[in-house]
């Protein structure tokens, strides 16, 4: 086994340049500084001195796509045990650095990453900084954390999935109907049975396969030199070894030919619900933006076309909710095949059928005339005002830094995102509406309520 | 909990060493002073008052309108009509349909978002700061002259009912009616979802009225935050709100919240099937000005309201019973309440509730060590600086401080208390409102898997919600 802790030579041979010299034309982007390490680690800073804060995004390339197979959670179960300690900062450390600095610590687990936020004032910084650079050194894979977590995350799957009405269903459900790889449809929350064989043992490969800096992007949003915060990074990181991350394997799906339709039963719910999701292409698609606005104008919002005809004309559906890559994340946060979804609780007297039907009469009508131009203008204002809203935030805007930087190769797409948007034309949202928008790449499920919960 | 802002010229208290057992762990930076933003305070003739602050940076801008009067106002057989009527606000006015609202705020890249708390109804819109004009003239449509049209107010009581009956086997919602019922009794802070016998009885003609006698501009804060020179907001809000009368009539008081639970005997509220028991645990407290609430949240810190806390060290991280324990701390103009929520599988029912009551009691007997002690008071700030980090968040603390009955001062002085917080006052509020023997307690399961284990706790009572 190779050991996490760093042969002493290795110090001193690492070297750290500006990304834009060793990739060569990057577009400039004078608010974003980005540097790579000789070990791989990509670090991005933008500085801003509104808040005397930081916010923080840790993000490696690993998530449920990657996973093992027959360890479904797998990639979830992991990101809990790094928070469980290392031989050098026990178990607790770092709740208590960062909270005592001031501030506040996540992760989360999505299809292709797998991210470790934290925001405080900026003097918790630098042993932030430390305490990230050992957990991605090394971990304390004891058998007692990890049955721990085991523990804990069966509980965070009973109270997300298995004791809710809907348990999530509109995601894992759905995934599982409309996809065909394992990769892209097995549950990411994970099987009770997958997660109690999960063993130490497979821990520490995941870390050593997939958690090393060549496979790993750090963004720093905040009152900071970005000077300074190369020179942490360099010290603290500098040191940790690249590991060989293997090639990503085949995940690409291909629009279904035939519509797929599941009935269900939910063992808690009082009101039925149904959910459809449509394939999308890979995010490198010139498609994908055009589907990212389509998305936006079928359903975000009280403006959009599927709310106005199904929750304010028809009134078969009490509420309805979605968009692409929805509920885990959005257009930027996804790095292979997504759905588009549609989620929405229906109210007695119509099938979900029908509902159904009248979301595909508002697509085909999308499909043949276009949009209304003022719409599209509106629907593409309202985007960016929205991603402006998020960004206000410096640990959204970190991760948003740090996950763009590892998906797409570039965090500047975070900048670019308003032009991407402006871009889609009438004729653009037509010709998606009418290639993915079909029937036959519609997957759905109609989840009704078990006998005796309803009315 | 919403906290405050960063308004003094403040420094965070001395670093503090980080955790010992970590050799190389560099120890905290020099803390920053903090930046001093001004609220300008201000009204406009028609007594609408007026808290302007400008944000530099992203070109945004935060409106939040708090009227005050929410749901504790409203008459006690239609407690929960100020929900109706904050969902239909933008449904409809003399000039423009629900959809026309809709799309206008699309286009201006902005949200409208109407609620209804127990002490008042806020609207809030974020859009970008060049709209500033549209948005104002739109919230002062919405706010000062909506129609509550017929059909949409039909839909609007069609979809509540729907939605009431969706949450029904909710385990949260359930537990919610039980344990607001249980520790305020008839006060109106009982609220926390409105019966469906209200909901069907709400109609256009009621809310036109409840609108006019609720929405008086004496009784109305505008908060604005943003990137925008405050005079040239005054004259926004001038432009847009000026016209509004104010036609007076008096609101009755709500009076203040009692302090004690209706009763401290466990309920159990039977959810066939669950694999899940949803614990609650808490009790009311003294209304949002009191003094005693800078060392209750230092005492709330250090027991569930953190990651790092002693609650969730015991039940998560050592023991694996659940997942996501926490403990909080609500401040209301008559009243407030602390709670307690953790989901556990249903074996460890009993195991759990122990746990709780050991942790309250620990802190109600022994002071917190000091380290404890002045990392929950460092969290406390550094988390009012974070809460506050966007326009729309500082928009909606500013407002709710209002709401309330705080003011700016308050916000001011909310650091220095924290830090003012000793261990021994610490131990103090722990044992006056903490102590375990002072919770009301509502376990929200499948009472075949849970009642054999709840034996020691009895009497139980079994609850509906």
């Amino acid at each position: 086994m190779p050991t996490r802790h760093l042969p002493h030579r290795l110090k001193t041979l690492f070297l750290l340049l500006p990304l834009s010299l060793l990739a060569g034309a990057i577009a400039a982007e004078p608010e974003i500084t980005r540097f790579r390490l000789e070990n791989g680690l990509t670090l991005v800073v933008v500085e801003d001195h509104a808040s005397p804060t930081f916010g923080l995004s840790v993000v490696y390339g690993v998530g449920f796509r990657l996973e093992p197979k027959g360890r479904t959670g797998f990639a979830h179960l992991f990101e809990h045990m790094m928070f469980e300690g290392t031989p050098s900062a026990p178990k607790g450390t770092f709740d208590r650095v960062v909270e005592g600095g001031g501030g506040v610590l996540n992760g989360s687990t999505r299809y292709d990453y797998t991210n470790y936020i934290s925001t405080a004032p900026v003097s918790a910084l630098e042993p932030v900084l430390w305490l990230e650079a050992d957990r991605m050194r090394h971990l304390d894979f004891s058998e007692e954390n990890l049955q721990n977590q085991k523990d804990v995350v069966k509980e965070e799957i009973r109270v997300n999935v298995k004791n809710r009405p809907y348990g999530l269903f509109f995601w894992t459900d759905l995934a599982a109907l409309a996809f065909d790889r394992w990769e892209n449809a097995h549950d990411g929350y994970g099987s009770f049975g997958d997660l109690d064989r999960a063993t130490v043992e497979e821990v520490k490969q995941f870390h050593d396969t997939y958690y090393v800096p060549n496979n790993a992007v750090i963004a720093v949003v905040g009152d900071v030199d970005p000077k300074q915060v190369r020179t942490w990074v360099e010290k603290y990181f500098g040191t940790i070894p690249p590991g060989k991350v293997p090639p990503r394997p085949d995940v690409s799906e291909t629009p279904n030919t035939a519509e797929r339709f599941l009935r269900q039963t939910d063992a808690h719910a009082t009101v039925p619900a149904l959910a459809v999701g449509w394939k999308m292409p890979p995010p490198h698609s010139p498609d994908y933006f055009p589907l990212a606005v389509t998305a936006s104008l079928l359903l975000d919002g009280e403006a959009s076309l599927l709310h106005q005809e199904l929750v304010k004309q028809e009134q078969t559906l009490l509420e309805i909710s979605g968009g692409l890559n929805w509920p885990l994340g959005d257009a930027l946060t996804n790095g292979g095949p997504s759905l588009l979804v549609a989620f929405g609780l229906y109210k007695p007297g119509k099938p979900a059928r029908y509902s159904v039907g009248v979301m595909q009469r508002v697509i085909d009508e999308l499909a043949r005339k276009g949009p209304d131009p003022r719409r599209l203008e509106a629907v593409k204002t309202k985007m960016k005002a929205d991603f402006y809203k998020t960004l206000a935030r410096s640990i959204r805007r970190a991760d948003y830094l740090a996950v763009t930087q590892l998906l797409w190769g570039d965090a500047a797409m975070v900048e670019r995102y308003g032009e991407r948007i402006d871009a889609v034309t009438a004729d653009d949202v037509k010709r998606v509406a009418a290639r993915y928008l079909t029937p036959e790449n519609r997957s759905w499920i109609d989840r009704q309520v078990a006998k005796g919960k309803g009315s | 909990m919403k906290t405050g802002l960063l308004f003094l010229l403040l420094f965070l208290a001395a670093p503090l060493p980080a955790a010992q057992p970590a050799p190389g762990l560099p120890d905290y930076g020099p803390d920053r002073p903090l930046p001093l933003p001004e609220v300008m305070q201000d009204h406009l003739d028609n007594g609408l008052e007026l808290w302007l602050l400008r944000r530099p940076g992203l070109p945004l801008l935060s409106l939040r309108l708090a009227v005050r009067g929410g749901t504790a106002s409203d008459p006690p057989k239609r407690r929960g009509i100020s929900e109706l009527l904050a969902d239909t606000l933008a449904s409809g006015t003399r000039t423009h349909d629900a959809r026309q609202i809709a799309e206008s705020l699309q286009a201006l890249g902005a949200e409208l978002e109407a609620s209804a708390g127990d002490d008042g109804i806020t609207l809030a819109v974020t859009g970008l700061s060049e709209h500033a004009d549209s948005m104002l003239d739109l919230l002062a449509e919405v706010v000062t002259r909506p129609t509550f049209p017929e059909s949409e107010v039909k839909l609007a009581v069609a979809n509540k009912l729907q939605a009431l009956k969706a949450s029904e086997n909710d385990p949260d919602f359930m537990t919610d009616r039980v344990f607001y019922r249980v520790l305020f009794g008839n006060h109106p802070y009982r609220f926390s979802h409105a019966d469906e016998a209200v909901v069907k009885g709400v109609t256009a003609e009621a809310l036109r009225r409840l609108h006019r006698r609720r929405f008086q501009p004496g009784r109305t804060l505008l908060v604005m935050v943003g990137d925008l020179p405050v005079q040239q907001m005054r004259r926004l809000a001038e432009h847009a709100f000026g016209g509004w009368k104010a036609e007076p009539e008096p609101m009755a008081e709500v009076p203040e919240a009692p302090l004690i639970p209706v009763t401290t005997r466990l309920q159990l509220v039977n959810r066939k099937g669950s694999v899940q028991s949803t614990l609650r645990a808490g009790r009311p407290l003294p209304p949002a000005s009191h003094p005693d609430y800078p060392a209750l949240m230092v005492a709330n810190t250090i027991f569930g309201g953190s990651f790092g806390s002693r609650l969730t060290r015991n039940i998560r991280e050592e023991k694996g019973y659940t997942y996501s324990p926490r403990s909080s701390i609500a401040r209301l103009a008559r009243g407030g309440w602390f709670s307690v929520q953790a989901s556990v599988r249903n074996e460890v029912t009993a195991a759990t509730l122990v746990e709780i009551f050991y942790e309250l009691d620990r802190l109600a007997t022994t002071e917190p060590e000091e380290e404890e002690l002045r990392r929950a008071q460092r969290y406390l700030k550094g988390i009012f600086l974070l809460r506050n980090e966007t326009p729309s968040s500082l928009a909606a603390t500013l407002a709710a401080y209002w709401l309330k009955g705080l003011g700016v001062k308050d916000l001011r002085a909310y650091v220095p208390r924290i830090e003012a917080v000793t261990a021994g006052q610490v131990k103090q509020v722990a044992a006056e409102y903490l102590a375990s023997r002072r919770q009301a307690v509502v376990i929200t399961g499948d009472r075949a898997a849970v009642r054999e284990q709840l034996v020691p706790f009895a009497p139980l009572e079994e609850a509906t919600p």
